[in-house]
């Protein structure tokens, strides 16, 4: 089981932790739970400087194609290739191995959740 | 809600759990439902379609009098301007339903159905397209978020069950 301690969430249900001015996004079990199989993922080319709530790729699941977009404010360091040949991780592992970007460069978005309250607002969500 | 149906629900889990009964969701019909070729209503048909272009010919007996007829017999007379093929995506792109079939730069045509073939290992679709790209074999695009994703037109229905025998 990761570390889920210090994640913060995006009410667009993307997951950010922060270590010094890098961070490691991905999305949440909620998103992968209601995404269902995921099949490939589109992401951003390393380098690129992104915004918070910029979309950051798309995640195609069986379902449907969903954008994702980035948390906070920073530039593309590192896309977890792995991805490529096993999208599957999402599902099985979205706070380990599931991991989509890291971004370096990173500001402080005050708007994210804590798990806390980002449980609360997916069961607001949940229940309308 | 019915108070009675979570019971029946339950009953029907239990009682056909020996006879190997499982649940399955609109997800999984419309993947089995595309994979045997089936076109569903309001994807890749409606009323803006015939069953000619359609490939649904055999359903209409045109020999038979029917609201309609004059125009099937008109359609058939001047010819289809466009024709359903089923597709298979030469790449691990999705086509969904609206997507633009392009060819040569251009939109010729667009996707009414798409999905993940889990029976057969690749990602398949239906749309309308000119008659000459309908040709099992021929590849064109499909504009999946700005890029032409390869695709092959391949014949109808994707998959046919085995005969038991």
């Amino acid at each position: 089981m990761p570390d889920q301690s210090g994640l913060r969430f995006a009410e667009t249900h993307e997951w950010v932790k922060k270590d010094g001015d890098s961070a490691t996004v991905g999305i949440s079990e909620y998103a992968q739970s209601q995404l269902g199989d995921v099949i490939y993922l589109e992401l951003p080319a390393v380098g690129q400087q992104l915004d918070a709530g910029a979309r950051l790729g798309v995640i195609e699941s069986v379902k449907a194609a969903s954008d994702l977009y980035s948390p906070v404010t920073g530039e593309v360091s590192e896309v977890n290739q792995d991805l490529k040949d096993h999208p599957e991780y999402v599902n099985a592992d979205p706070y380990g191995k599931g991991w989509v970007v890291k971004l370096r460069g990173v500001k402080d978005n005050p708007k994210l959740l804590d798990q806390n309250a980002y449980d609360t607002f997916v069961q607001g969500q949940a229940g309308s | 809600m019915n108070h009675d149906a979570p019971g029946v629900w339950r009953l029907f889990l239990e009682e056909g759990a020996r006879h190997g009964l499982k649940p399955a969701g609109l997800g999984a019909r419309d993947t089995l439902r595309l994979e045997a070729g089936m076109r569903l209503y309001g994807n890749d048909i409606d009323e803006g379609t015939n069953p000619l272009e359609a490939g649904l010919e055999w359903t209409v007996s045109l020999g038979k009098d029917f609201i309609g007829r004059q125009a099937l017999l008109a359609v058939r007379q001047s010819g289809l301007s466009r024709k359903l093929a089923g597709l298979r995506m030469l790449d691990r792109s999705i086509p969904r339903h609206g997507y633009e079939v392009v060819d040569g730069g251009a939109a010729v045509g667009t996707v009414t159905s798409g999905n993940v073939s889990f029976t057969l290992g690749y990602n398949i679709g239906m749309a309308y397209v000119p008659p000459t790209l309908a040709e099992p074999g021929t590849r064109f695009g499909v504009d999946v978020r700005g890029t032409a994703a390869p695709a092959e037109v391949v014949a109808l229905p994707f998959y046919k069950r085995p005969h038991p025998k």
